[in-house]
């Protein structure tokens, strides 16, 4: 019932902003200066917050462990050699009993083990189904490729939308929208329709940034952090305030109103984004 | 310079880690896992027990014969003097360095090359720890200026809006798929159509 109403008064907000006129074919002074916006601006957008605009720091969370560098690796092993020449005698009769399956493995291994080469130390030994466990690489065929639009891409590092709206010229930016009404910021429609929250019974306010979520698509897993920003960018006479998310599963599905998307680490946006820009949202980024 | 700020290692560095390492004290074959001098101490006492013990069942505290498993486990716990897994004809230089340390001054007193070295190697570490603690608070305190910046200027654009950031979510659910990032990724990558924690019938 209530994804019901939530569905027709989505169409109704779309069929409102295909009536109204577009900007910049009317006015040109007037649209330049709103144009920047938000792609509401271009589609006049009814109840639309005047000075408040809502955006998405949509971040996909690293997926490996980061590498470690040449001296951690050198500290790790010296450390490991250390312990290992210190360490007691392994008195492999006071834990195994004499003949048992157990002992024969353990034996088995360390003569094995032995066998590789003359400073080995002591081996577990491995489970056949162990042995045959494969693993994925580190390094996909999307960093070779360098596909900007792919989530296997920079594996150790976070992944952050950036999205070129279809409406204005201003270049890469964060996804950002409109607030309409009575919405709230923290309200995506692309959180509650993902995840498993249900809505409310009395609650009579339209999800915020429904267009956001339209302009990037329905197919994503999403969840966003709590019910505040983590950042904001003066664009034009409007703030964008940004709301943080994660992505877990899913993909961009491009509407209209975006002409390109791209997955980029922190580094990637410095160079992407135009420095002013750049140097408004850089604050709420991670490092990692 | 130890270590670069890329994180390589010198070629100084490079010596002092390998120089000082067990490698270089055990230059000889170590012994395999299976022959241990540690153990001849048990094994004589097992053996001594042995032919005493084999026809009793009780044994009496008078006898002053211990059960040789009581020996085995005490040998294993407590015994110091069997030789290091690692060091094998040199009489345990390890454990005679340490008990020398002990007795040597806390304060550096004058050149003694390879405990420089291991204090080298060890400052270093810790100089690599500190950096990555001060980033790690240095980018916390970057993100918080960053949000508290934003709830300022909130609240002087749109009071509604700001109470409404107050407070927690109406059904607050932690997310199932938040996923911690392990050695390698999952087999089948990034999941784009959503059907990889569908169960399969």
């Amino acid at each position: 019932m209530f994804a019901r109403r939530l569905f027709s008064t989505h169409a109704a907000l779309r069929a409102a902003a295909k009536a109204a006129p577009s900007a910049p074919k009317e006015a040109g002074s007037k649209a330049a200066k709103a144009a920047p916006a938000a792609p509401a601006a271009a589609k006049a957008v009814p109840g639309e917050h005047k000075t408040v605009a809502v955006g998405v720091l949509l971040k996909r969370n690293p997926v490996v462990l980061p590498e470690l560098s040449e001296f951690q690796q050198a500290y790790r092993a010296y450390r490991e050699a250390m312990e290992r020449d210190e360490a007691r005698p392994f008195d492999s009769t006071f834990y195994f009993k004499k003949g048992s399956v157990a002992e024969q493995r353990w034996l088995a291994a360390q003569e094995a083990a032995a066998a590789l080469g003359p400073d080995q130390h002591l081996v577990q030994p491995k489970e056949e189904e162990l042995l045959k466990l494969r693993t994925a690489p580190r390094i996909t065929a999307a960093d070779a490729a360098g596909d900007v639009k792919s989530l296997d891409r920079a594996l150790a590092r976070s992944l952050y939308l950036v999205v070129q709206h279809a409406a204005g010229t201003q270049g890469w930016r964060l996804p950002q929208g409109p607030v309409v009404g009575e919405q709230l910021l923290h309200e995506t429609r692309g959180a509650n329709a993902c995840m498993y929250a249900p809505r409310p019974p009395n609650r009579t306010v339209q999800a915020a940034s429904e267009r956001l979520a339209e302009a990037c698509g329905s197919a994503m897993e999403t969840w966003v952090v709590g019910k505040a920003p983590v950042g904001h960018a003066k664009d034009g006479n409007k703030t964008v305030f940004y709301m943080k998310a994660h992505i877990f599963s899913g993909k961009i599905v491009p509407s209209g109103e975006i002409k390109d998307h791209a997955w980029l680490t922190k580094e990637e946006l410095a160079s992407k984004l135009d420095p002013a820009y750049y140097a408004q949202i850089s604050g709420m980024l991670s490092d990692l | 310079m130890f270590v670069t700020t890329t994180g390589a290692l010198t070629a100084a560095s490079r010596r002092a880690l390998s120089a000082t390492g067990p490698a270089a004290r055990a230059r000889t074959p170590a012994l395999a896992a299976t022959q241990l001098p540690a153990a001849s101490a048990a094994a004589r006492g097992m053996a001594r027990a042995a032919p005493a013990n084999s026809g009793t069942k009780k044994k009496s505290s008078k006898d002053g014969i211990q059960d040789p498993r009581l020996q085995h486990i005490k040998s294993v716990l407590y015994d110091n003097a069997g030789a290091t897994q690692g060091a094998p004809l040199v009489q345990a230089p390890s454990q005679r360095e340490a008990t020398e340390v002990s007795r040597k001054s806390a304060v550096y007193t004058g050149p003694d090359s390879a405990r420089m070295q291991r204090e080298t190697i060890e400052r270093a570490w810790c100089l690599l720890k500190k950096q990555e603690a001060d980033e790690i608070t240095a980018g916390l305190r970057r993100r918080f200026l960053a949000m508290r910046s934003a709830m300022q200027e909130l609240e002087q654009l749109d009071p509604r809006l700001f109470e409404g950031t107050q407070g927690r979510k109406e059904v607050e659910l932690f997310p199932k798929r938040l996923r911690v990032p392990t050695e390698t990724p999952p087999m089948l990558g990034w999941d784009y159509e959503r059907n990889h924690n569908v169960a399969q019938n």
